[in-house]
């Protein structure tokens, strides 16, 4: 059998080139693609987040190994859509007005991606319109807000009463994260879930959609 | 009556400010600085090197404790009380309060959420080979594209550089805080400059030093300061009030 973990290191050690090779690799002698990314990828992922939180890493390192993911996972994409695997579910996210902050949400992104997510980017300083707009137009199933100043906390506040508003808070979860948050905020705002690490979004995702 | 004594702990992006308002504070005024933490460091360690100091105040010297932060990503909760009061104002961070007021700050987000501010204390402290060609900081964020190389690869540094640059793609407005302090002027002309190589309008926004003066002063109402009881602690409140008080 072929052993996979240097992929897994290779993902964790941000190196790109190794990690895209030994996916082709794999994939030629036939490895499950969705194998990969659940045995490999992913807990790969969820240990640079560990090591992000105890300040073994910084932020290059997990743009490092972001990109080294995020490359293994456009050989194994394509090849997931054609043998049928469906996305485990649509999600949208974004940093919520008045906020430029996205080192952390594009992380989240890159992770739920990883997880079988199909992701909507709305980018930053996303008003409430703009993910009600994604709720009604392309049907995601979870809408994942960030906001990284205590000055733009309140803007996710203001986003799910613009889903309640436009009658459609109950067709989907709302999860928050970032710096600031708490779940003593997400329980203070109705938000279905929060999410600590960009490592654990993917479990959240699971959790909030039952 | 004699003059209050007090302890003001502030972060350096303040030191000028601070200087001029010594000079007439209507307390016993002592200042103790801590080394800008701004975008180094995780508001856990700001709280223990805070804490650090408030537990070795000693406490026969004054009357209360002053810090000059505002919550700074949740640096200050959990900070505990020892045996003096300890004021603080409830503000998001420094821009805040040199700025005069939350609403103020917020007003000025509102307008331009792509507003990057700098006063004279952001100028002097983040040098700008730091900041701002990757316009960002904290460890890793800071290295300057050699040190990249020298840590990540040439390849790798490549990358790191060209994500750095996009962090700041969004950004429109430089808005400097113009407070009247030493070298302000010079401060202000580098400021311009920085805004015309990022290809970003500049703005000059008059400073308001009413908020650290009424710090320095002791004149702490509830609406602006919260002021901690011995043994209490700092806890995040939801409301308008920012940040209340509960027993440790
Ligand atoms: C990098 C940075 C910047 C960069 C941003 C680059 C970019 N494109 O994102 C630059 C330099 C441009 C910047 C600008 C500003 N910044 Co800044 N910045 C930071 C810094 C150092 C790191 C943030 C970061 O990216 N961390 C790394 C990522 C990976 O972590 P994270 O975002 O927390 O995300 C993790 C989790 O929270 C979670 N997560 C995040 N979102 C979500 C969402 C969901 C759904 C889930 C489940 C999880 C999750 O997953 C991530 C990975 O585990 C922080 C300080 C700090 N240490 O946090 C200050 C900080 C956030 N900035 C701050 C400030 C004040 C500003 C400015 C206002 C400064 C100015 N002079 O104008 C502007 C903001 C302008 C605006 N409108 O947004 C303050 C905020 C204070 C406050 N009031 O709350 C901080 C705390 C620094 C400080 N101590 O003063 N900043």
């Amino acid at each position: 059998m072929l052993d996979l973990q240097p992929l897994h290191d290779a993902i964790l050690n941000g190196d790109a080139k190794t990690a895209k090779a030994l996916t082709e690799q794999a994939l030629a002698a036939g490895v499950a693609p969705l194998k990969l990314v659940q045995d490999y990828m992913v807990p790969a992922m969820g240990e640079v987040g560990r090591r992000f939180e105890c300040n073994e890493y910084f932020v290059p390192e997990l743009l490092l190994a972001a990109r080294a993911m995020k490359g293994a996972l456009e050989l194994i994409r394509p090849l997931l859509t054609a043998s049928g695997v469906q996305p485990v579910g649509r999600v949208a996210v974004g940093t919520v007005k008045g906020d430029l902050h996205d080192i952390g949400k594009n992380l989240v992104a890159a992770m739920l991606e990883g997880g079988g997510y199909e992701v909507i980017d709305l980018g930053v300083n996303v008003a409430p319109e703009q993910f009600v707009a994604a709720v009604k137009e392309k049907h995601v199933h979870i809408v994942a807000l960030s906001a990284l100043l205590t000055t733009t906390m309140p803007s996710m506040k203001t986003t799910i009463e613009a889903l309640k508003q436009a009658g459609v808070r109950d067709q989907v979860k709302v999860v928050i994260g970032g710096a600031p948050i708490t779940q003593r905020y997400a329980d203070e705002i109705g938000a279905d879930g929060y999410g600590e690490s960009a490592a654990g979004a993917v479990a959240l995702a699971k959790q909030v959609m039952g | 009556m004699s003059r209050q004594r007090l302890l003001l702990v502030a972060c350096r992006v303040f030191e000028r400010e601070l200087e001029v308002l010594a000079r007439t504070a209507k307390t016993e005024l002592q200042l103790h600085y801590i080394e800008i933490a701004l975008h180094q460091q995780p508001g856990a360690q700001l709280r223990a090197a805070l804490q650090e100091e408030i537990n070795t105040v000693p406490e026969e010297d004054y009357d209360a404790v002053a810090l000059g932060y505002g919550l700074c990503n949740r640096g200050l909760v959990g900070l505990k009380a020892h045996g003096l009061p300890v004021v603080i104002p409830r503000a998001h961070d420094c821009l805040g309060i040199l700025l005069g007021s939350s609403q103020r700050y917020l007003a000025e987000l509102e307008k331009q959420p792509g507003t990057y501010f700098q006063s004279c204390g952001w100028i002097e402290h983040l040098p700008a080979d730091r900041t701002l060609r990757p316009l960002a900081a904290g460890e890793g964020l800071s290295l300057n594209q050699e040190e990249l190389v020298a840590r990540y690869g040439e390849e790798s540094a490549q990358f790191l550089m060209a994500e750095y640059a996009k962090f700041t793609q969004h950004y429109k407005r430089l808005a400097f805080i113009a407070t009247p302090v030493a070298k302000a002027d010079e401060r202000e002309r580098k400021a311009a400059e920085i805004a015309q190589q990022q290809g970003w309008t500049f703005e000059r926004l008059p400073g308001d030093l009413t908020w650290l003066q009424r710090l320095v002063d002791g004149e702490w109402n509830d609406k602006d300061f919260l002021v901690l009881k011995p043994h209490e602690k700092v806890a995040l409140s939801y409301g308008d009030g920012l940040i209340s008080a509960e027993p440790a």
